[in-house]
């Protein structure tokens, strides 16, 4: 069975007089332990469907079932619950509190899912360790790396042991190295079964994941179709810069025309 | 757990924001010190009062006042007896009242004691006088039963009238003489002095070295009266001449020391002149800065005036300006600023001479006295010669303790109490025959009683009681109803709501300040939600609920604001004891429990209506907006 069920959904904003329909019916299935990316050019709706999937938001129309549990109308509360209990979150700009430190950025999930003062802490210490940032426990995020950042980010989307993983960008804001450790990160957690779900506009990270949801206008491209086109396009792009296209007469007549200021 | 932990990340909060917090605490602050200062205020206002309640016999008290017969009676109102002692002994046969003091009074007698007199009005009244006026024998006894049934000769003095007529502080006069009209009384006991809680208290201070320099050199610093004007001023005219007097030998007066104090001034300060009706009249007569202090009597005011008249004369002057304007009455004793000058005689008469200028008679020659204190003076005994440097050993500071005392005491009454058997007193005064039994009191040609009160069992029963005296009352008075009662209870009552009535509109005008508190801490705590929406949106994301937020920003105002009660609370007792140490009001500020309660859940309710709108408005933001916000 999907983790992840999403069923002609729609959402449309609704700005001044305008309607926008950020998510124009998309249909797809997660399944459990996935690792896949959501990718497409901004405007796409890669965005909206994250924030659906992530329960931050409801879809105007269609439904999404997140490990059996329909979302799609769910009141304020129970989105908190299923975010709480069901969802990691990992933004691009890491989003951690500022007057927390690492411990209590990392435990913060756990203090609203009342989470008694003993396990809380293990569990706390527990992911920080398996971030790899025992040492950093005590720093505030301001003291903190952009890298170490987004581990402590990571270490707070899993430490209630969700079911699912949304990453945002996650290595939007981090140099290429640092980008690698956290995608590294993020290859592991997926290996011990979690299903995660990575939210990019970069191909090359795209890449990574075993399967590719490419989204354009709001809808969904097929996964052969967007395969095709980014090495298509890739190809393309490498041809263009090799060697130049022929030119048509008309075209270099126009060309010429401009730049010879209308010389004949 | 939770709430816990939003309490102590309330208080992080706090301390993260140091200076806005105590900005925004300040209004709370402010606040609850002055709902605590109003507090303590009306509760020693009410303290005071009710003291005073108590010290004019309590509410059990219930006076039986002569009244108009309705209309209805009016024909046939003179089978009446009116009020006398058949009354009491009838009343005395109800169960439910405990004790019947009838009392008969002579007014404007002279009591005196070798060369010195006072006039105070004479109470004859029996044994039950006792309990029903809260009196108590400081030695001796009072008046037996004996007594009454022999009609004997026997006086009970109030303390103020012992130290009136005795030189030393203090004395034990028991088994000396005194006269009443020229009749031999033997004094059979003395009442307590009755000093109230707060002069009580002030008791313990230590006395100013210029008050001690004062009683040591047995001369009254000249400065002193003249610091002592403008304070008196303050207080209350007419108490003052109920006060106790301190006379003051006023032989000492070559010794000058300028003329000063009070009677010396005029010259008038011969004892000789002075105690036949004090022609000179005391201006006003009674006016005594004394304070209660017997050690300010042995003070020797120095006579005055032989050895820097102009001075006495132009303080004189001053004096009597201050007195016609009305505020006076409490400064140095009379001076005529006719007489100034005139040496002392009385020094030359030893020491015991001593001027008593009854108060009626001050009224006759007195010109600067205000109506007000010749009133006063009427009913009082007085002192024509004062001496100023009054209460020196007792308390440290004469000007505040001349105001004090110069102030209503309740006590005044009671401590120049003279008390003699009813007895005697319808016998020799009221021309009733001699050897007259109790019962024969009635028989006399005024056979009145000034006064009929009478004490309940329990207060419970008080309105039963009532109705039994009324019964009763009928009864002897042959069914016409030409009395009535007089009870503390409409005056307790009207206390008490009055009281309300200060505490209800002060604690609105301090509740208003604790509002306007409460409205910095809702603005304060408005910017800090939109500082915090980021904060906010990440706590919902991961997983924080609506009402998780608005606690969250609930109990932050509550903090807030319960923080600033207790700062408050320090503020408030800080408040009032600077109000006590500048107002010097007569009835001292109390901080009872139950202000400071009622000041800190009022703070904590204004945090909670504080923190309710912005808490509400950060719950209501969407983790979306809150999370994208910028």
């Amino acid at each position: 069975m999907a983790m992840i069920e999403v069923r002609d959904v729609r959402k449309i904003y609704t700005v001044g007089e305008q309607k926008i329909h950020a998510l124009a019916g998309v249909s797809l299935d997660i399944d459990k332990g996935e690792y896949v990316s959501i990718i497409g050019p901004s405007g796409s709706g890669k965005s909206t469907m994250m924030q659906l999937l992530g329960c931050l938001d409801t879809p105007t129309e269609g439904s999404i079932i997140l490990d059996g549990m329909d979302v799609s109308r769910a009141n304020s509360n129970t989105l908190s619950w299923v975010r709480n209990q069901k969802i990691g979150f990992v933004f691009q700009n890491f989003n951690l509190l500022a007057k927390l430190n690492v411990y209590e950025n990392v435990e913060l999930p756990l203090i609203y899912a009342n989470m008694p003062g003993r396990e809380r802490r293990k569990r706390t210490l527990e992911a920080i360790e398996a971030v790899g940032l025992m040492e950093r426990i005590n720093n505030r995020p301001n003291q903190l790396s952009g890298g170490q950042s987004q581990r402590v980010a990571i270490a707070r989307a899993l430490v209630n042991r969700p079911k699912i993983i949304l990453a945002d960008e996650p290595t939007g804001a981090l140099d290429t190295q640092t980008g690698e450790t956290i995608l590294q990160l993020f290859r592991e957690v997926s290996r011990r079964g979690n299903t995660v779900a990575l939210v990019t506009h970069d191909p090359d990270i795209a890449m990574e994941t075993p399967r590719r949801i490419e989204l354009r206008d709001g809808k969904l491209v097929s996964a052969q179709e967007s395969h095709y086109h980014r090495f298509k396009q890739a190809a393309q792009a490498e041809a263009a810069a090799e060697e130049p296209q022929p030119v048509s007469i008309v075209e270099q007549a126009l060309r010429g025309d401009m730049n010879n200021g209308g010389n004949p | 757990m939770r709430f816990l932990l939003g309490i102590f990340q309330g208080f992080k909060e706090i301390w993260a924001h140091k200076f806005r917090s105590i900005l925004t605490m300040l209004g709370i602050i402010l606040g609850v010190a002055s709902l605590m200062a109003m507090f303590a205020m009306t509760a020693g206002i009410a303290n005071g009062t009710r003291e005073f309640i108590v010290a004019i016999g309590g509410v059990e008290k219930v006076e039986v006042r002569d009244s108009e017969p309705p209309p209805s009676q009016e024909s046939i109102a003179e089978i009446s007896p009116g009020r006398t002692y058949q009354d009491a002994v009838a009343l005395r046969t109800s169960p439910l009242i405990a004790a019947v003091s009838p009392t008969v009074d002579l007014s404007g007698a002279r009591l005196t004691r070798l060369n010195m007199s006072s006039r105070p009005t004479i109470i004859g009244a029996e044994y039950p006088f006792l309990e029903v006026e809260n009196h108590e024998i400081e030695l001796g006894r009072f008046i037996s039963d004996m007594d009454m049934e022999m009609g004997n000769r026997v006086v009970v003095l109030g303390r103020n009238i012992v130290d009136e007529l005795w030189t030393e502080p203090n004395t034990d006069p028991v088994g000396q003489f005194v006269k009443i009209n020229g009749y031999t009384f033997k004094v059979v006991g003395v009442f307590k002095r009755y000093v109230r809680a707060r002069d009580e208290r002030m008791k313990n201070k230590a006395p100013s070295p210029l008050a001690m320099a004062a009683t040591n050199r047995g001369v009254t610093p000249s400065a002193q009266p003249i610091l002592r004007g403008p304070n008196d001023t303050a207080g209350l005219p007419g108490g003052s001449g109920i006060e106790r007097m301190q006379p003051t030998i006023s032989g000492a007066g070559a010794e000058g020391s300028t003329g000063s104090s009070g009677g010396g001034l005029g010259g008038q300060g011969g004892g000789q002149r002075r105690r036949p009706r004090g022609e000179g009249g005391p201006s006003g007569g009674p006016r005594f800065a004394g304070t209660n202090s017997p050690a300010g009597t042995n003070t020797i005011a120095g006579g005055p005036g032989s050895s820097d008249p102009a001075q006495a004369e132009r303080r004189a002057r001053w004096r009597q300006q201050r007195q016609q304007q009305g505020e006076g009455g409490q400064s140095g004793a009379g001076f005529t600023p006719g007489g100034p000058g005139l040496p002392p005689t009385a020094g030359q008469q030893g020491g015991a001479n001593r001027q008593r200028g009854p108060g009626g008679e001050g009224e006759q020659g007195g010109p600067g006295g205000s109506a007000r204190q010749r009133e006063m003076a009427g009913a009082t005994p007085t002192s024509t010669t004062t001496t100023t440097s009054g209460g020196g050993q007792r308390s440290g500071d004469p000007s505040r303790d001349a105001r004090r005392a110069n102030r209503g005491d309740p006590f005044r009454f009671k401590n120049t109490a003279v008390v003699i058997p009813l007895s005697t007193m319808q016998q020799i005064f009221k021309s009733v025959k001699p050897n007259a039994t109790n019962s024969s009191i009635n028989e006399g040609q005024d056979n009145k009683l000034t006064r009929l009160t009478a004490r309940v069992n329990s207060f419970e029963t008080f309105e039963d009681t009532l109705a039994q005296m009324r019964t009763i009352l009928l009864l002897t008075h042959r069914g016409i109803e030409d009395f009535t009662f007089d009870t503390r209870l409409e005056q307790f009552d009207r206390m008490e709501s009055s009281m309300a009535a200060v505490r209800m509109s002060g604690g609105i005008i301090a509740g208003i300040s604790l509002l306007v508190g409460g409205l910095g801490i809702t603005n304060i705590m408005l910017a800090s939600i939109s500082e915090r929406v980021r904060e906010i949106g990440i706590r919902r994301a991961v997983g924080a609920r609506g009402i998780d937020i608005f606690l969250q920003i609930l109990i932050e105002g509550i903090v807030l604001s319960f923080m600033g009660g207790l700062l408050g609370l320090a503020a408030g007792v800080g408040l009032v004891s600077f109000l006590e140490f500048i107002v010097t009001l007569d009835n001292a500020p109390v901080i009872e429990a139950s202000s400071i309660i009622v000041s800190l859940t009022y703070a904590i309710i204004v945090g909670i209506f504080a923190g309710f709108y912005p808490a509400y408005k950060a719950a209501q933001l969407s983790p979306l907006q809150a999370l994208r916000y910028e």
